[in-house]
């Protein structure tokens, strides 16, 4: 079952890597739309603006790629962080554009009281426990200024508090994300990778 | 090549931790020992130190140990417990806490130490338990003996509060200053802070060997400090002999040889030049080698640094001491390892390599670092 | 809830791991990877390593170097150490650094913080405010050269051009373990509303809780008690729960 780290040029790819390895899944990190044809498994990362990945993506065949390669049915995708923010239809960062369109769903800034960004450790609170399974431990480490909020309530795999429920993870068949950083989550952020490969698609 | 500094009266190196120069490029070890033959005024600390005796002598005609001397078997602690016998007429309490892996001739001079007139208390540790700690020490921090430096300052405070012996005395002057006459040195307690600070511990702490590999609180109760009010309550007492006594290692060794010290007869210890050091444990040379790869200097280095100061050698004969003997590959300490620790040779060497300073040693396009035929790195730097 | 968040700190001088008093007189305190292990196998919440000689001797921090420290970690990891050009802050993120620390770059050419926010996400940056007091009340921006800047202004046009996070060091209470400069700590707090790690003084669990009680601080960074005292960052963190204050505490071993 090969799994490929999509490179569109924004993302800790180093991390999330070093992260698979400490698992044991094999994988490759690539930029070409065949790769990414050819996987089973797709790894989505991100670090910096909606806009910006979204042009990296599209202008490189990567995002048709991805649609495609979801659509055959047995491939499954974990975004993570800004990676999962692009499964949305929409992000507002820095202005208003079209994500991956895969969960239903916005991207908005992050307005409350607190400082932003959400930086730091915060607990999940579960509602789809599928990739969760058994914790020990709750808390996963979150960095970002926007969150998505998904049309149907049932795509929300957890929440965090942060000034009221963000969003922390979302699932919708093969697709799954994490707004928080599963690769810098220590034992807990390990247990969910390791669940999620274990999954078939 | 990097340039390297070294010290201009000793071969000490800039990389040593703890170690700054002056403007005339001499270093702080160098200027702290000109200081201790000059300026200190040896005859008022020996009265201080004496003083310090006489308070703390348990009264004639009662059984009792007037002090708790910690001991290793080696030459130092083996001196310091017969200056407390034969010249300060006390009966202490020497306080062993066993070694890893003990050699003959390191369990031949603790025996002495009982055949010279005192009683020994010899800690055997709970040896499954000393092992993880070995093996992780090993590779959290680079140092195999590190649950060694905690058990040899851990179980003698351990001792002193649970025999009531409130007088510890201890060898050479460590970093910190810690001596002074009977009013000051009350407040000498040698507590859990100094011990994180100066035992060697590389940042480690017991409560993080908790749960690794299994080890349970009560396991590794030998390295649980005593408390402060533990300590209190006894009135525990740390001294240093060598801030009273102007420390000369030569001169005591050929003090103890009288008394049955033997000392290695058939060429030095791994990793050096002397036959009177280390010799109580078969793997030093590895903790050693270790001290080499994270800051280019080790044991050679040390000892010559000391025969320097004290006129033994000069500066020219130490560089080719260190040139001859220092940070060779430690063959013999590396087979009792990997017999010890059941690691093969490709990791224990994965582990070294880890912690090997890359600025000091040359590597390959690779990244991996070069070895002569021996085994020995290669220095990227000169020593001068 | 979010957790409060205790940060090791480590500086570098391109050599060994150094700690300073007050900004000078640096103690070489260790090796780098042993110091990474440590805190790794600690579970601590963030770690942030800085070459604090980098700019000053005109090099760049050696990237394979850290690359290995980097490799010890699974947490975050905050790298700083002469930050000169968009490049240099790649560099870095690709070799694995979460969020990088800019500091002289920062004094020198502050538009420098909102040109990385827009290229690399405001998340990754974070400036360092190192403030010493000038004895009127005020702090001023320590650097080795003067600055002649007032830290709390400097700090608000860290907000304004961007930075996700500031790393607030007090130079007068640095390596002295007495505690930290909690006024300093306020008075920043009220002036931005970016993300503050307060650094400088902690040298014990209960100065921690003094920090965290005097002002409303989310996030404590510290070097010279965790080489110096038995204390790690649990014993802070029990502190700091028993009081109230929400912790995240994980089990030992790996």
């Amino acid at each position: 079952m090969s799994c490929v780290i999509i490179n569109y040029g924004m993302g800790n790819l180093a991390s999330v890597s070093k992260a698979l390895r400490k698992i044991g899944v094999a994988h490759s990190i690539s930029a070409h739309p065949e790769e990414v044809m050819a996987a089973h498994t797709l790894v989505l990362p991100g670090v910096g603006s909606f806009q910006a990945a979204m042009e990296n993506l599209n202008s490189s065949g990567l995002s048709d790629a991805i649609r495609m390669r979801l659509g055959s049915g047995d491939a499954k995708l974990l975004g993570i962080c800004l990676g999962m923010q692009l499964l949305a239809d929409t992000g507002f960062e820095p202005e208003r554009c079209s994500g991956l369109g895969l969960i239903p769903g916005e991207v908005r800034a992050l307005e409350c009281d607190l400082p932003v960004p959400h930086m730091g450790w915060n607990n999940l609170d579960i509602k789809n426990p599928t990739y969760f399974g058994e914790l020990e431990d709750l808390d996963f480490y979150f960095v970002h200024s926007y969150h998505f909020v998904p049309q149907n309530e049932a795509d929300i795999a957890a929440t965090t508090d942060y000034g009221g429920p963000v969003v922390a993870a979302v699932q919708r068949g093969p697709v799954f994300g994490c707004q928080f950083h599963p690769e810098k989550s220590q034992r807990s952020g390990l247990k969910v990778l390791e669940h999620f490969f274990a999954q078939n698609a | 090549m990097i340039d390297l500094r070294y010290c201009s009266k000793c071969v000490f190196p800039e990389s040593k931790p703890d170690l700054f120069f002056d403007e005339q490029g001499v270093c702080s070890a160098c200027i702290g020992a000109a200081k201790k033959a000059g300026e200190i005024d040896w005859e008022q600390r020996r009265k201080d130190f004496f003083s310090i005796v006489e308070h703390y002598r348990k009264p004639e005609g009662q059984p009792g140990w007037d002090c708790l001397v910690p001991v290793s078997g080696g030459k130092d602690s083996t001196y310091q417990a017969w200056f407390l016998k034969n010249e300060c007429g006390m009966n202490p309490l020497c306080v062993c806490f066993e070694t890893t892996n003990i050699t003959e001739l390191g369990q031949r001079n603790l025996d002495n130490l009982s055949d010279m007139g005192m009683d020994v208390v010899y800690f055997k540790k709970n040896h499954p338990a000393y092992k993880k700690m070995v093996v992780e020490g090993f590779k959290r921090v680079g140092d195999e003996m590190w649950p060694n430096h905690l058990g040899i300052f851990t179980i003698p405070v351990m001792v002193a509060v649970k025999f009531g012996i409130p007088l510890i005395v201890w060898g050479e002057n460590p970093q910190k200053e810690y001596g002074g006459p009977l009013e000051s040195i009350k407040n000498n307690v040698l507590d859990r802070a100094w011990l994180e600070e100066f035992g060697g511990l590389l940042g480690n702490r017991i409560q993080d060997m908790v749960g690794v590999d299994g080890l349970t609180e009560r396991e590794l109760t030998p390295y649980f400090y005593p408390s402060e009010e533990e300590l209190k309550k006894v009135g525990i007492v740390s001294v240093f002999l060598g801030h009273y006594f102007f420390w000369d290692a030569r001169k005591q060794l050929e003090i103890v040889k009288q008394h049955g010290f033997s000392v290695k007869e058939d060429g030095p210890v791994e990793g050096t030049y002397t036959n009177y050091e280390n010799l109580d444990e078969k793997m030093h040379g590895l903790h050693d080698y270790l001290k080499f790869v994270k800051y280019g200097f080790g044991r050679a280095t040390d000892h010559a640094c000391i025969d320097i100061r004290n006129n033994r050698l000069t500066r020219e004969e130490g560089l080719k001491l260190v040139k001859q003997y220092d940070g060779k590959y430690p063959h013999l300490s590396i087979n009792e390892f990997i017999k010890y620790s059941g690691m093969s040779k490709a990791d224990i060497d994965a582990i070294i390599d880890s912690f090997t300073n890359p600025l000091l040693f040359q590597r390959d396009e690779h990244g991996a670092f070069l070895k002569d035929e021996a085994g020995n790195l290669i220095r990227n730097y000169e020593v001068r | 809830m979010l957790k409060v968040r205790i940060i090791p700190v480590l500086t570098f001088n391109g050599f060994a791991l150094v700690k300073t008093k007050q900004f000078g007189n640096p103690r070489m305190v260790g090796n780098p990877i042993q110091a990474a292990r440590v805190f790794n196998s600690r579970n601590v919440d963030e770690l942030v390593f800085t070459d604090i000689t980098a700019t000053y001797s005109g090099r760049k921090i050696n990237l394979p170097f850290v690359k290995e420290v980097i490799d010890e970690c699974f947490m975050p990891v905050t790298i700083g150490g002469g930050i000169r050009t968009p490049d240099d802050i790649n560099d870095l993120l690709k070799i694995g650094a979460d969020k990088v620390l800019i500091k002289n770059m920062a004094i020198n050419n502050r538009s420098f913080i909102g040109e990385a926010a827009r290229l690399f996400g405001a998340q990754c940056i974070s400036v360092a405010v190192d403030a010493r007091r000038t004895g009127d009340g005020r702090w001023e921006l320590y650097s080795k050269t003067p600055t002649g800047l007032d830290a709390l202004e400097f700090v608000k046009m860290v907000e304004q051009e961007g930075a996700g996070e500031i790393i607030l060091t007090s130079v007068d209470r640095d390596g002295m373990m007495q505690g930290f400069d909690t006024e300093l700590v306020q008075q920043v707090l009220q002036t931005v509303n970016t993300p503050v790690v307060a650094v400088g003084g902690g040298g014990s669990p209960e100065h921690f809780l003094e920090l965290f009680q005097k002002t409303s601080i989310k996030a404590a960074g510290a070097s010279a008690i965790f080489y110096f005292t038995q204390f790690t960052s649990y014993d802070i963190k029990k502190k700091l729960g028993d009081h109230g204050f929400p912790a995240r505490f994980m089990a030992a071993g790996n």
